[in-house]
């Protein structure tokens, strides 16, 4: 079943965020509340210490001023504790790099809301959630195995989730291909004298 | 389109009630070129201007790209110039644009019309249509509106399907899109929008 609109249970969860230009990181309580009003993006990944995570989050850190610039908040979702994301990033020059909040999943109360836990091995799948402001899934993918996401694929995605929320029917979409019939004109002058 | 009519016959009697209310002729100058488009707006204007006496054409070579570029009847640009053949959802636009600058042109708000009088800043309009978009027309005929009205105020309109690397020039969402003042504040508008809604947008403009 499509997860496309479903909104997200409430939660509480423990993040560490090493903020950008701060000397120490630290631990913060993340909540449903938290994600409400703007758009965030859940990006779960199976566990810390392991080689292609430290790659797809780093691309994502690269990325983090676009995002926040765009009114989005990137959350990265492991079922490991905020203990051992506190390790992680200060063991790893890769993750070390990492300034979003990243979100500790222990009981996988997050991943399994999502439908991502892979119960044999208490781990979540490659998911990306993109959530809008009302606190429902706009848009997600999963990845099998060890196929890495990519952070601007992800970013234009978000921007057009936003632009669409925004004008709604407004707009039409910009698409032609060559060998499309041409258009007969209507006539409706009705208002116009 | 080339060999077909592009204004159907029945269309004719309309057209001429609308003629027929003109204060003053107008001028289309046609800047052709070998193109479909180019030869498509040199056959569309001849076939307009085949219809009435208030329609002077005038074909002159394209220098850059093919478009319908509109005159009043004392030879000042009106600032409006077509890009696109102005079937599908356009037609009616194209025949209000020449309406307006015709006279007495349709008719609006009056407190709208007179703060359009107010821009003082020239204000140019680039806006990128499909044919096919039903958001389109609305965004034009506001636009062209107020280039009718404002010398300051200059409308350029693309037809996407002539016109496609403007997606990637402008990161084009969807259309209507308008680009003011491209080469300086660069604002992007998107969607349909009424007159006073565009128009406060201009005057956000300083």
């Amino acid at each position: 079943m499509s997860l496309i609109n479903k909104e997200i249970a409430d939660f509480s969860a423990q993040a560490f965020i090493k903020a950008a230009g701060a000397e120490k990181g630290k631990f913060k309580t993340i909540t449903k509340a938290d994600l409400l009003d703007k758009w965030s993006v859940l990006f779960f990944y199976p566990a810390d210490f392991t080689f292609i995570c430290p790659t797809e989050l780093e691309d994502l850190a690269n990325l983090y001023e676009k995002f926040q610039n765009i009114g989005c908040e990137i959350y990265s979702v492991s079922c490991d504790t905020h203990f051992v994301h506190k390790a992680w990033h200060e063991n790893s020059t890769k993750v070390g790099r990492i300034t979003y909040p990243m979100l500790a999943d222990p009981t996988a109360a997050l991943a399994r809301d999502l439908d991502v836990y892979i119960e044999a091995d208490g781990m979540a799948e490659r998911g990306t959630f993109i959530i809008n402001p009302k606190g429902r899934v706009a848009a997600y993918e999963v990845n099998a195995g060890n196929v890495g996401r990519n952070a601007d694929e992800l970013l234009r995605k978000v921007e057009a989730l936003q632009f669409v929320a925004k004008h709604g029917d407004e707009v039409c979409p910009a698409k032609w291909q060559p060998g499309d019939e041409t258009l007969k004109p209507s006539i409706d002058l009705v208002g116009l004298l | 389109m080339i060999g077909e009519s592009f204004i159907p016959q029945s269309f004719h009697p309309q057209l001429a009630q609308v003629f027929a209310r003109f204060e003053h002729p107008v001028r289309i100058v046609t800047h052709y070129d070998q193109s479909d488009l180019g030869k498509d707006l040199q056959k569309f204007s001849s076939e307009l201007a085949a219809l009435t006496d208030k329609i002077a054409i005038s074909l002159k070579e394209a220098a850059d790209i093919p478009g319908m570029e509109l005159f009043f009847h004392d030879g000042r640009a009106a600032g409006i110039i077509y890009h696109a053949l102005p079937n599908g959802q356009e037609f009616n636009s194209f025949i209000a644009a020449l309406y307006n600058i015709a006279g007495p042109g349709k008719v609006i708000d009056v407190e709208a019309e007179k703060k359009a009088k107010t821009i003082t800043s020239k204000k140019a309009i680039k806006i990128i249509v499909t044919l096919s978009c039903h958001n389109c027309p609305v965004v034009v005929q506001a636009m062209q509106r107020m280039a009718s009205l404002n010398d300051n105020i200059s409308v350029e309109i693309f037809d996407y399907a002539h016109f496609a690397d403007l997606k990637d020039k402008y990161d084009l969402k969807g259309v209507p899109c308008c680009i003011i003042n491209e080469e300086d504040e660069r604002k992007f508008i998107y969607g349909k929008k009424e007159f006073s809604e565009l128009l406060a947008e201009l005057l956000d403009i300083k």
